[in-house]
């Protein structure tokens, strides 16, 4: 209600110029949808519509002209239709200019959505990259694992294979060699001590009395001892010669060592090892009955075989 | 000569505004714009502007103009009734454009949440 001091004076001028065909203008304002629109327009062209939406700012501007130019006219109704149009206008321009920011939030929206998922994409794929030379890296080591482990065993078996094998071949002399001893012991005694398995041969069946050379009938025992002690080569075996107390012990020494000799030959050249045998004569020591009596005496001459036991771990 | 000319002068000033005198008496009804105003309407409502208050609001105006400019119309009031639609094409305009916003404001309202939705779960 209250126009500008310039506004009035334009307003009174143009009322001058015009007083013989326009007796009312002196009292006729703008009308309220010019005001409105005027303001409408100012409004949109001061914010963003002017940068981005300028064609439908330009559609208001030029409709606020033509109200501006009805009213000027003196043509109050057209004036006020036209800047009702012209009002719509600008708000339809800063619309529109919403409308285009709306769309480049979204596309910004968008284009960070894009790259995020994309950059999410590829850490992604570069873990699942990543995941799967692990794994396999694993599997190699594994498989490398498994295939030593595989060594292993097979080796073990080997071992266990080859010691079956050993002790089976062992087992097998031993047999023999008890077998031998078993069918030994029908002609000759054999015990058990810690030294070793000792077979006892009796002086008298071996050697005549006072004689160092072996007795026909002595023969045949000592084939079947020698048979007996092939059964086991290797074993190492002392042949010991033994007699009663008559006589000096010096010449019962080399008597016993001579019958000791003697057997020890007789194997050898029967087939024993003669690097695992060996001879000794140990004369009147340890009787094995009374010297006393005959029956004594004839029991303490003789000659002990000795089978060391195996050198090989037990 | 210059009195036949003259006479032919003033008998064509008045031909001149007997025709102006007759455009005048009938303007003409503005059949063109009464379809340009249903035809916006209809694309307002098409693009969904009965969902939105405000677009609503102006469709109302447009409806409402386009009802006026008819009776206008009937009124042998040719010219008022074409200023008419014309504010019922602007309305109608505009509420087209405010369903449109509407419509563009939720999408990158929904789009920027995703956003921040993917950049919490990536703990960014």
């Amino acid at each position: 209600m209250k126009p500008s001091q310039a506004k009035l004076t334009t307003i009174l001028a143009l009322c001058v110029a015009a007083a013989p065909t326009l007796a009312a203008c002196g009292t006729t304002l703008p009308p309220a949808e010019l005001v409105d629109a005027r303001a409408e327009y100012a409004r949109a062209s001061g914010g963003e519509a002017a940068k981005l939406q300028p064609a439908a700012l330009y559609e208001a501007k030029k409709s606020l002209d033509e109200a501006e130019t009805k009213f000027n006219e003196g043509n109050v109704p057209a004036s006020r239709d036209l800047a009702y149009v012209a009002q719509r206008k600008a708000q339809y321009a800063e619309t529109q200019a919403a409308i285009s920011r709306a769309e480049q939030q979204f596309a910004s929206a968008d284009k960070e959505m894009r790259a995020m998922t994309g950059r999410a994409l590829e850490r992604y794929q570069q873990r699942v990259a990543q995941t799967q030379a692990d794994l396999e890296q694993q599997r190699l080591e594994t498989e490398k694992q498994r295939a030593t482990a595989e060594e292993a065993r097979a080796d073990a078996e080997q071992q266990r294979l080859a010691a079956d094998k050993e002790r089976e071949a062992r087992m097998d002399v031993e047999r023999r060699l008890k077998q031998a001893l078993a069918d030994l012991g029908k002609l000759a005694s054999i015990r058990e001590e810690a030294r070793g398995t000792i077979i006892t041969l009796t002086g008298s069946v071996l050697f005549g009395f006072g004689r160092t050379d072996l007795l026909p009938s002595a023969t045949n025992k000592l084939e079947q001892v020698a048979e007996a002690l092939k059964s086991d080569r290797g074993r190492d075996i002392v042949i010991e010669g033994y007699t009663d107390n008559v006589g000096s012990e010096q010449a019962n020494l080399g008597l016993s060592q001579m019958r000791a000799d003697r057997v020890r030959d007789f194997l050898v050249s029967h087939g024993v090892d003669a690097n695992h045998v060996k001879a000794v004569g140990k004369g009147e020591a340890s009787p094995i009955a009374d010297n006393g009596t005959p029956e004594g005496r004839a029991n303490n001459r003789r000659v002990e075989i000795v089978l060391l036991p195996p050198k090989e771990k037990r | 000569m210059s009195a036949t000319h003259h006479h032919r002068r003033r008998l064509a000033s008045l031909a001149a505004l007997a025709l102006l005198a007759a455009g005048c008496a009938s303007y003409p009804e503005p059949k063109q714009a009464q379809i340009n105003s249903e035809a916006a309407v209809r694309g307002a409502q098409e693009v969904g502007a009965e969902r939105d208050p405000q677009a609503t609001l102006h469709l109302r105006y447009a409806t409402d103009q386009i009802a006026d400019a008819k009776r206008l119309m009937a009124a042998g009031e040719n010219e008022q009734a074409e200023r008419m639609l014309m504010r019922a094409k602007a309305d109608a305009e505009l509420a087209l454009a405010l369903a449109k916003l509407r419509t563009e404001q939720a999408d990158a309202q929904q789009a920027q949440s995703e956003v921040a939705e993917m950049k919490r779960k990536l703990g960014k």
